[in-house]
Order: structure tokens, then sequence, then C-alpha cells
């Protein structure tokens, strides 16, 4: 009796405990199911039904993943901005732009990022290649960032106030300067401050003022954000009356006395990233996550309708680091578009694998596009506007790699080594000049291809072309810097027909002299 | 009398008539043709003003020893230029396109230099002096190889072989099409030739000129 008492008991136990570890019952049912791989990217489309503790709905669903630690593959983001505010696109817009912006990328596929203002604004944080294009409207949501390293971070982005980050014309970063204060007076003479040209009024103090010609700047309406990115136009201690638009002035007592900034640079101000953000590349933001730890989100108290069915776009990490966007269709119940709720689409990443999910922007912005076989883009949903709807920006998966981040030595007091001279290309376009003392090696850019050489020589190719060739020394980086390139040598490998009527005349004329 | 006066006039009729005839005076076979005739297979024909200053200009063009010649080699794509200048020891081929010119000299002794002047670098050699006694592609024309068509002259097609042997073309699958000849101041002044190639056609044209006029200096280490 004392046994049957105790198994009672036991099996009371571990009922109750699971009734207060329920889990969701998530089922998808796989009508039809077509894969395919573009560019090593697996695509998948499902159509058919989920049921989620009881409820049934149809469904479309679109997932596109690949994990960029394997492949040579990388996980970016874009936009469609102005040079000086914000802006909108369609997803095929933005593609084309990353691809025109990035030599090292080539868009394979992705989906629409954040939520955003009428203006195209973002509602929270934007990184672009290491630009914080927006550090967000204060809305303090989570943000996805992407490193080179493929770690990825998914929190609340840390900002350290604002910086001023000056590159050099090769794109290193000749130093980072924390700026003060924006639009603000200084109040110290070690104070660094920047102003906008929504700056109103005149700019007077002793104090070194550079001005720079901003080609970019982004910023909200109440001064949650500021980005701008310039070049050298002037520098002076005289007051300015006010700031010229598309302008940036950076004030500091003595700033730029050691030539910082020059005419060669350019400087980005931007907030500055901190703790685990530092070396952010790419980021995008959305609104609600769906999956932490493995674990779905079990209480939505915001977000964009969690109860209710939209068509919904997501991005989801796995654990061996796989990144994966999916989309469902919504909004018509015709054609088996029922949308998902928040709910609903927190299971499907958990069955997608992810251990860490969220949600993007979502109804009629809901878009996924993917690289066809003629270089094109097609979209692998069904907008529920009927067509592709302007976005804030995306999140896309591209063939290529990241372009290191270098940083340049400031102040350099390296010495430059000298050009080579005497550079002489023989007829059977063999490049040859003398060595360059302390130089350890040459670079040639030839048809701006870049070639380096641990000798003084280099044989052409022997195809029939015109050859545009530039030679710079190569220094050891650390006492010796690399020369300049030197001036464009053109050089013509002749068809060889021209080259014997060539050899014809300098027979004759050989010989004519010999006579 | 009336008889012997009728004859009279008919010999004089016929004399007159024959001092007309534009056509060359047929010579008997065994006679030699005078200066400003041509013998064409066996006969001598008179030639005509046009073609005397062609044959005078050739002949007199093998005399000259100082002279400059601008080189353009020519298809759809090209136009690659030399420029030459010779005179009686040096010659000097600039070209332009490669920023490169090379001169060539005979000394005294009977040996020859090169010098080679690419960008700022001078490289200077020493080289076998040719062994033709007088080679000079333009200089190894004769008159009896060019014949007037529409009023200019161009090769006979039966030299067009000896040409192109002339160029060292026959070895290169290049052929030599045509040849055309303009004089001035009784010396062959241009020279077009046509070549065929595989892969494409050209027009070499040449200009001498500056006869006697070009002046080079060999310095040590330099040519001004």
């Amino acid at each position: 009796m004392r046994k049957l008492l105790f198994t009672f008991v036991l099996v009371v136990f571990v009922f109750t405990s699971n009734v207060t570890n329920v889990q969701a019952l998530f089922r998808v049912n796989e009508d039809t199911k077509t894969t395919q791989y573009v560019d090593g990217v697996r695509h998948q489309e499902i159509v058919g039904t989920i049921n989620l503790n009881g409820t049934e709905s149809l469904q479309k669903i679109n997932y596109l993943g690949v994990d960029p630690s394997k492949t040579d593959k990388a996980i970016v983001t874009g936009d469609n901005y102005m040079n000086h505010g914000w802006g909108k696109g369609d997803l095929q817009t933005i593609i084309n732009n990353v691809n025109t912006s990035y030599d090292n990328y080539e868009v394979v596929g992705g989906v629409n990022g954040d939520f955003f203002g009428a203006n195209g604004i973002p509602i929270e944080a934007f990184i672009r290649d290491f630009s914080v294009i927006s550090a967000g409207l204060g809305n303090n949501r989570t943000v996805l960032g992407f490193k080179d390293s493929g770690e990825v971070v998914f929190t609340r982005p840390c900002f350290d106030g604002y910086e001023l980050v000056v590159y050099n014309s090769d794109d290193e970063i000749k130093d980072t300067v924390k700026v003060d204060y924006i639009n603000s007076q200084p109040l110290t003479p070690t104070d660094l401050v920047v102003y906008f040209d929504n700056y109103v009024g005149a700019i007077s103090s002793a104090y070194n003022k550079v001005i720079l010609n901003a080609y970019e700047t982004h910023r909200d309406d109440y001064g949650a954000t500021y980005y701008g990115r310039g070049n050298l136009v002037s520098q002076t201690t005289d007051d300015i009356a006010s700031i010229q638009a598309q302008s940036m002035v950076i004030v500091g007592n003595e700033f730029n006395n050691n030539e910082l900034i020059t005419e060669d640079d350019y400087a980005i101000v931007q907030k500055s990233l901190c703790g685990v953000w530092d070396d952010v590349r790419f980021a995008i933001s959305g609104w609600e996550i769906l999956v932490t730890d493995g674990v779905a989100t079990e209480v939505f108290t915001e977000g964009a309708g969690p109860t209710y069915r939209h068509p919904r776009t997501a991005v989801g990490i796995k654990e061996d680091g796989t990144v994966f966007f999916v989309t469902v269709d919504g909004r018509d119940y015709a054609n088996g578009f029922n949308g998902m709720t928040a709910y609903e689409l927190s299971e499907l990443m958990l069955y997608f694998g992810a251990v860490d999910a969220f949600n993007l922007d979502g109804g009629g912005s809901t878009t996924m596009m993917l690289k066809n076989e003629t270089g094109g883009y097609d979209v692998m949903n069904t907008p529920s506007d009927g067509s592709l709807r302007p976005v804030t920006n995306g999140i896309f998966i591209v063939t290529g790699s990241h372009i290191p981040q270098k940083n340049a030595i400031f102040p350099d007091d390296r010495i430059e080594l000298a050009l080579p001279e005497e550079i002489y290309i023989g007829r059977d376009g063999l490049i040859e000049f003398p060595n360059v003392e302390h130089g350890v090696g040459y670079q040639l850019l030839i048809n701006e291809e870049e070639i380096e050489i641990d000798t003084n020589q280099y044989q052409l190719p022997k195809e029939v072309n015109t050859y545009e060739i530039q030679i710079k020394v190569l220094g050891d980086g650390i006492i010796y810097k690399d020369s300049e390139y030197t001036e464009v040598i053109t050089f013509f490998i002749y068809p060889e027909d021209i080259n014997k009527i060539i050899e014809f005349f300098r027979n004759h004329t050989q010989e004519e002299a010999s006579n | 009398m009336r008889k012997s006066l009728f004859l009279l006039l008919l010999i004089l009729v016929i004399t007159l008539s024959g001092c007309d005839k534009e056509s060359p005076e047929i010579i008997p076979e065994d006679t030699s043709c005078s200066v400003n005739q041509e013998e064409i297979d066996g006969q001598c024909y008179d030639l005509t003003g046009t073609q005397i200053q062609l044959r005078n200009a050739i002949n007199d063009t093998k005399e000259v020893d100082n002279y400059s010649m601008s080189v353009h080699i020519l298809n759809d794509d090209l136009d690659y230029s030399i420029e030459i200048d010779v005179t009686d020891t040096i010659t000097r081929m600039v070209y332009d396109a490669e920023s490169r010119t090379e001169y060539f000299k005979k000394n005294i002794d009977g040996t020859c230099e090169y010098k080679e002047l690419y960008r700022d670098v001078l490289k200077t050699d020493t080289v076998t002096c040719s062994s033709s006694t007088d080679f000079s592609f333009f200089k190894s024309f004769e008159y009896s190889w060019f014949e007037l068509k529409s009023g200019t002259f161009h090769i006979k097609s039966d030299k067009l072989s000896t040409v192109s042997e002339l160029f060292n073309f026959n070895s290169s699958n290049m052929t030599i099409t045509d040849v055309e000849l303009a004089t001035a101041s009784n010396l062959i002044s241009d020279i077009v030739i046509s070549v065929d190639a595989i892969t494409s056609s050209y027009e070499i044209t040449i200009e001498i000129r500056n006869i006697d006029g070009v002046q080079l200096e060999w310095e040590a280490g330099d040519v001004q």
C-alpha cells in the first residue's frame, strides 16, 4: 500500500512539473517543399499548413540561409538613403546599391529590414560597413550586429557618445578622437565639438575650426543621432557667422595642428560603439525577439501586432553559425497565405533551428529576393501589396569577404622610400629597374591589377594589349614606408604582324647605318 | 610633169601624216633603245613625261644617303608611326608611342654601335655591322617594276613577289598586294605599301623628305 501511494505521489509530481513548463505543440505540414542552392546559399519554399496548439493555418514560407564561417559568404546590410537625410527603396534598389557600392560583395539574396518612419528613417540603430548611420530613435530595441569574425551580436547596442574617425586615402584609420559635444559651445579648452549644418548661430572662439565638406549626413529631428562624413575644405581660427549647408565644422583648441585631417583624408562623425559592439561592421534592427538561447518568446508585450496574422520577415541564427532569413506570406486567405502571429513565427524559427531569432518589419514590407541564373534577382515571396514596397533597409547574404580594417600609423614618422627610377621596358615586355635601397619588394599596378614581386624584374604577358603600368617600392612598414606609385608608363604589345613590319624597318635602318 | 608633182605631193602627205602619230615608233629589234625609250618585248617605246619623271626619281633616289622618313603602319585600329633620320654614318629611329629612340652608327674602324633611349634610360651596345653593301628597300626599286594606272604608279603584278621577298614577308604569312609611288623634286617622295596578313590588312605609308638636311651628332654616352 505504501508503495502504491509513493508511486501515485510520484506520478502526480511528474505530471504537475510538466504542466508548469508546458511546451507549445507546433507542427509544419509540408504539402510541397522545394529546395535549391544558389551560389551555395540554401533556399527553401514550403507550402502547407502549420499547427500551433491545435490552431491550423495555411502558409507559404520562404527560407534562405548560409553558414558564413564555412563559405565565401558574408552578411551585410544595405539601404537607399539620400546623401543628406533618409529615404526608402524597394529591395531590388537596395540590392543594386549594395552591388554598386562594394567591389568585394555581390548579393545572393536577402530580405527587408527594420521598421521605419515616414521619411524612411529606421527606428533603431543601423550600421553599414562600420559607419553608424543611425544610433536609433531611443526605443532601446535589440539590434543584430555582425562582426568580421563571424560573431553575431544580439543585444541592445552600446554607445559612448560621439567620435571622430579620420581615414586616409587608403581607407586606413589614422586616428579616432572622442567628440565631446554636437552643436554646442566647447566648455573647456580640451573639448572637441562638431557642428552640423542644422546648427543656427555663429561659432566664435579663438579655437581652430576645421571645415569639412559633408558629402553624407544623416540625423533625426530630435538630436538623438547624428552621422556625417566629409573631407577637408579649410581651417581657420576666425569666427564663423553660420554653417554652410552640407558642411560640418570641427572646433577644438589646437585641433588639427598635427595635420590629423589633410586634404587626402576623409572624416566620419558618428556615435561611438562600445563593449561587444566595438567592432561590429554591419547591424540592423527590428522589433521583438522571437527566440533567445533556443527558447521561443512566451509572451509578447509589444511589437507589430503579435497576436494578429501578418506577412512576416525574420532573421535567425543557428548554433553552428548559420544565418537564415524567413518570410511568411499573408493577407491573402484566398490563395492560402494566412500569415502568422508572432507566436507562430517564433515556433517556426525554432523549427528551422534558430538559437536566436528576431522579427523584422513585416506586412507589406515583407520581401525576399534571390539571385537568378541570369544574374538578376527574383522576388521569392508574394508581397501583400501586390508590388515591392519601398523599405528603409535590408539584410543580405553576399558572396565575397570583408576587407579588413587597418590602422594607419599616425603621426607617421617613417621614411618614405624613393620612387623607382630608370624603369626600362624592353621590346619583349620585360620590365627592369635598379633596386631601391631599403625596399623589401615592389608592387606593380598593371591595368589596375596589383602584383607584388620580390625582384626588380617582371615579364609582361605576351597577350596583345595596351598596358598601363605603375610601380612602387614596398617598405618594411616599420622604419620605411612604401613609396608613392610612379607615373603611368604605357606599353603596347602589338600583333605579330606589326612586330614583323617594325622589325623590317629596324633591320633596314641598322644596315643603313652600317654602310 | 603632173604625175611627178602628184607623186611628190602624195609622198609629202604620207610623210606629214606620219609626224602626227602619237603611238610609239617601232624601232627595229636590233636597235638599242634611246635614253627616253623603254624596251618592251624587244621593242622600244617612247616614254611619256610622267614616266621619265618616275624613272629619273627612282634612279636619283638610289644616290640619296641623307634623309628623313615618316613611316605609318595603319589599319582600322592602329596608326603606329616611326620617324627615321638617316645620315651616312648615323641612323635614328623614333617610336613615339613607345617613348623609345634607337640609334645606329658605323665607325671608321668598321665596327658598329647601338644606343637605345627608352624614356630616361640609355642603353648602349656594340652590334655586328651588316654585311650588305647598299641595302635600302626603296633603292632596290627599278623603274621597270612599275606601271601607270589611273594617273599613279603601281607595282606590276608580276613584281609583287619580288617586293615581298625584299621585305622578307614571304615567311611571315604576309603578302604585299600593292606598292604605289609618288615623286616630288625628282625624287621618290611617297610610298604606300598595302599588306595582307592573316588577321588584318595594313597600309604602310612612307614619306621621304628633308633630303640632305639631316644632322645627327653621336656623343659619348648620349646622342643629341
